[in-house]
């Protein structure tokens, strides 16, 4: 145990230490409560994302994080706040999904999807993956594909929603294999995936996560993924290329900082967020959440966003 | 058996009852101010739950959640404010209650129906889960849009005494709801480049206008001297007006049945949520009761109604949740995080594989149920008085919260002019003597309406025979002919009634 | 029949159905139907048909509403009620003005400083004139706001001036 004398001597060197940190810290970055803009509802996949990094993070970061959700119109409304915003660091962005890729393609938008922002690192790649109906009658893809050009029209799809990354990555599948398809749009993947359930739409698109439980349960059958490598949470889903159609469509979820955002912060951000992205706790949350942990650097993350909205784009161009 | 009694003494832990107390208190301090949502306290409490045993974050979350409904009725009884959308309903005889120095009875008697409508939902939720999930799942968007066309028929059964201008405020609701990105094509419809717009006026602000605000400006009209109780003409004083006496319970405990099963099953059906139970059961109970008339003017059967049928949301959106993994609603959709989180997979192999998890639930939501009334019961005296405040006092500072409430929901200003938009209308349509809770119940039903209606024609290719061919479809739109004739049977016969003595009822307005 | 109610109600929304039918709904985007993506063929029903349906029972509804007060009209005279007097009317307008001035003046200014004036204001003009309820319960009920929203539940208030 230390004595009376220790602990004072010790509090005042302490003291000390912080009196002199104190003002050479506030000239670097950061000084203030990042905040975090989150384009959808509380509880969301979007969300969850954010409050788990948030959870871990503000140790390396030296500072808090407090996540703000502007929700509404898929995402653009935080998107449009957060271009808006100084780009000085203290403004972030949970981005990757429908409104950075696939929105703007379907109507005009405040801000340039990609341009606007300066990509920080990329958290998640959530796949999307195709579900049949357990009871469905095809037994592979192909068959599907096969009945499904001899019937154009005939099979109905459902979606998260019009102009969303869902929404597009089912259009592109549909290009790929030269089907058509009808189109119903849910609010969000939940309803979809009851609605294929219930047998009123014969093809559902969804994540991983919210697909296992039920492909498990013996309810659905997943078929095939839009991606390049299969997915650790359900391994024995062939993907799209593997099957013979070129499509690389992934559901990213990282942080973005406005454009402009100077390089050091940017930097600074990334180193921290990373060291969050590694440590043990956000690993474990991430296992229990089924989130597909994806890292990637501010160069990659642009380069992986950019190619996402041309896929897109050349798709709807058609 | 006994994995139910081993998670039965899990759950009583001396912590996880503290947690159920702190939190049920919170949920009701939350539910009952006007735009501090159960939503985002439950969300605000998942992080927390991240080092918390799995009973533990159940209690918390299940404690906010059960709560949290039944302290949004304690401000729409009190104020015309309805804390949360699902206690929406409760504002139409709550409230009068009030004014007619009834609040404790209304109060009583909505904790009643709360804990009798929770606790109905969680028995229909350990017997048949499965069967209904399955049920449920049959709800395709034919069998949807039948469904809201039965609902659309409340507006008539909610109108008062002039009909017409009841449906027109329906029809006003649903114009309301049209504002917005359409629910098909996400095309933009009279936003006017906002983006703001585009999910719509919101349900908080439309609903806080509507209620609370243009309360306020009817109340100004005095300059608000008194207390609300003091103001109306016909308040009493007498001792029994505070009690839920046995004759209260007697005249509703059918209602609260009845509401009970009609919020399980709406409950069950995902996407469809509390706000419509609550106006489908008192719909339902106005149109079965003796005495509809007293509707809308302070009988406890109409706070019953509501407050049984919300409750009973609660344990029924768990159905879809636990048997489909498919979250309902917002709620349930971060409570399937928080599960996640403590490592249980929600879905059809739940029942097999972490049956001590969906023991722990049911547990875990039948003490939730039980603190709430506990708590509440406790804190009714305070409650009470706050009818007493003068007006001059208590409606400013409901204004305040109003407004700061109305922004929290989505962080936008644009939310808090829709408030005062609505307030102000609200108060315009009042003074001309028109409706507002069947503008509310248009705006509810108009977006799941136009979203299934839009997806069933999708499907059939624009055909109408969907609403025929399938049973259930074809069930509701019968249910809707039904009380299409039985509100104009009605209608016909009280204009005998009134034009046999009708002559000492000179310059009423009476229309079909 | 000019001066009753129903009249005046059903004119009202029949010329506003009119002027959202003829003006407003128009403005709904039709581009939707050369959309770039396949699917559109399969959409019958577009954005435009649910407000024309809503705007269609309005305009019925006040036709019929105009037609029931003018039988009424005829069949027995109802005496036209007036709404509420002038004083009436003044203290509503006022309170419409303080609550309408307080979120005019909330982006700018920031909600703690408007709320307390707001309170004020209202609490002054309802003919409270203690200090208690001028000053310190504002003040109060501000900081419990404050505490209740943004630090509990952590909203973040727009903070006008005092925004860092």
């Amino acid at each position: 145990m230390m004595d009376s004398k220790k602990i004072i001597r010790f509090a005042l060197a302490a003291l000390l230490v912080f009196g002199l940190m104190g003002p050479a810290l506030a000239a670097e970055f950061p000084t203030k409560t990042i905040k975090v803009y989150v384009g959808f509802s509380p509880g969301g996949g979007t969300d969850i994302i954010a409050r788990t990094v948030a959870s871990v993070a503000p140790e390396f970061l030296g500072q808090a994080m407090v996540i703000i959700n502007k929700t509404g119109a898929a995402g653009t409304i935080a998107a449009r706040e957060v271009s808006q915003a100084k780009p000085d660091g203290y403004t972030l962005l949970v981005a990757g999904g429908s409104e950075t890729v696939s929105v703007g393609h379907y109507r005009e938008l405040p801000y340039h999807p990609i341009n606007a922002f300066s990509p920080v690192i990329r958290i998640s790649r959530d796949r999307m993956i195709l579900n049949f109906n357990a009871n469905a009658p095809w037994k592979t893809l192909k068959e599907f594909i096969q009945d499904a050009k001899r019937n154009p029209g005939k099979y109905k799809y459902a979606s998260s929603g019009h102009g969303g990354i869902y929404h597009s990555a089912m259009l592109a599948f549909c290009d790929r294999a030269g089907i058509k398809m009808k189109h119903v749009p849910y609010k969000g993947g939940a309803p979809g995936m009851a609605a294929l359930m219930g047998g009123h739409v014969d093809i559902a698109i969804a994540s991983p996560s919210e697909a296992r439980a039920l492909v498990e349960g013996g309810k659905i059958r997943s078929v095939t993924l839009t991606s390049l490598e299969r997915t650790p949470l359900q391994p024995d889903v062939p993907t799209l290329k593997e099957l013979g159609y070129d499509l690389y469509l992934e559901n990213q979820k990282g942080f973005v900082a406005p454009a402009g955002t100077p390089k050091e912060r940017i930097m600074f951000l990334h180193e921290a967020f990373k060291k969050a992205y590694e440590h043990k706790a956000f690993v474990k949350l991430c296992t229990r959440l089924k989130i597909e942990r994806g890292y990637l650097g501010p160069e990659d993350f642009r380069k992986s966003l950019m190619g996402m909205y041309n896929q897109i784009g050349s798709v709807l161009k058609k | 058996m006994e994995l139910l009694i081993d998670q039965f003494f899990v759950a009583i832990q001396g912590s996880n009852l503290l947690v159920l107390f702190l939190s049920t208190v919170a949920g009701i301090l939350i539910g009952a101010i006007p735009g501090l949502t159960v939503n985002m306290a439950v969300a605000l409490s998942i992080p927390l739950t991240i080092h918390m045993s799995l009973a533990q974050a159940l209690c918390m979350i299940f404690a906010i959640y059960v709560s949290g409904i039944y302290g949004g009725s304690v401000s729409a009884i009190l104020v015309n404010a309805p804390g949360t959308p699902a206690a929406a309903a409760t504002t139409l005889d709550g409230y009068p209650m009030t004014q007619q120095g009834k609040a404790g009875k209304a109060l009583k008697m909505a904790l009643f129906a709360s804990f009798i409508g929770g606790i109905m939902s969680i028995i229909i939720l350990v017997l048949v889960a499965q069967n209904l999930a399955a049920f449920a799942l049959k709800f395709g968007p034919a069998e949807r849009t039948t469904l809201m066309v039965f609902a659309l028929t409340i507006v008539g059964v909610l109108s008062g005494r002039s009909m017409i201008k009841g449906l027109l405020s329906g029809a006003i609701g649903l114009l309301f709801a049209t504002v917005g990105a359409d629910p098909m094509l996400a095309v933009p419809r009279f936003t006017f480049g906002m983006l703001e717009l585009e999910e719509g006026f919101g349900f908080i602000p439309v609903l806080i206008g509507l209620f609370a605000v243009s309360e306020m400006l009817v109340q100004a009209e005095d300059r608000m001297q008194t207390s609300i109780k003091a103001s109306y003409k016909e308040s009493s004083d007498r001792e029994e007006d505070s009690r839920l006496t046995r004759k209260d319970i007697l005249l509703s405990w059918k209602t609260i049945i009845r509401s009970g099963f009609l919020g399980a099953f709406i409950g069950c059906l995902p996407g469809i949520g509390a706000t419509v139970a609550c106006f489908f059961g008192y719909g339902e109970a106005k149109r079965a009761s003796k005495n509809p008339d007293l509707f809308g003017k302070g009988t406890v059967e109409g706070v019953a109604a509501a407050e049984s049928a919300n409750n009973a949301v609660a344990g029924a959106t768990l159905i879809p949740l636990l048997a489909l993994s498919i979250p309902g609603d917002a709620l349930t959709a971060i409570l399937y995080g928080a599960l996640l989180i403590q490592g249980v997979q929600t879905g059809p192999l739940i029942f097999q594989y972490q049956l001590d998890a969906v023991y722990l639930i049911y547990i875990t939501l039948t003490l939730a149920n039980i603190f709430m009334v506990a708590t509440a019961a406790s804190f009714m005296s305070f409650f009470k008085r706050i009818a007493e405040v003068p007006r001059r006092i208590l409606f400013p500072i409901i204004f305040v919260f109003c407004v700061v409430g109305s922004f929290a929901m989505r962080n936008s200003v644009i939310d808090i002019y829709i408030m005062m938009g609505m307030g102000v209308m609200g108060y315009i349509l009042r003074k001309f003597q028109i409706p507002l809770a069947p503008l509310l119940i248009g705006y509810i039903l108009a977006n799941p309406f136009e979203e299934a209606l839009r997806q069933a024609l999708v499907g059939s290719e624009g055909s109408l025979k969907v609403f025929v061919v399938k049973p259930i479809a074809a069930g509701f739109l019968i249910l809707t002919v039904l009380a299409i004739v039985f509100m104009i049977r009605r209608t016909l016969s009280a204009r005998g009634e009134e034009t046999q003595g009708g002559e000492n009822r000179e310059g009423e307005e009476s229309e079909l | 029949m000019f001066r009753s109610i129903n009249f005046r109600v059903g004119i009202f929304f029949l010329a506003f159905s009119l002027c959202v039918a003829l003006f407003v709904v128009p403005t709904i985007g039709e581009e939707w139907r050369q959309a770039p993506t396949a699917d559109m063929e399969y959409f019958t029903l577009g954005p435009r048909f649910f407000p024309y349906i809503s705007i269609g029972i309005i305009g019925f509804l006040s036709v019929i509403l105009i037609l029931q007060s003018w039988w009424q009209h005829r069949s027995r005279s109802t005496p036209p009620r007036s709404a509420f007097t002038r004083d009436a009317l003044k203290t509503v307008l006022t309170s419409m003005g303080i609550g309408v001035a307080y979120i005019v003046l909330i982006p700018v200014l920031g909600v703690i400083l408007v709320t307390p004036l707001c309170l004020a204001a209202y609490f002054w003009y309802f003919g409270l004139r203690r200090w208690v309820w001028i000053i310190v319960v504002p003040i109060v009920l501000t900081a419990f706001i404050y505490i209740c929203f943004g630090k509990f539940m952590m909203v973040p208030l727009p903070m006008g001036l005092l925004e860092r």
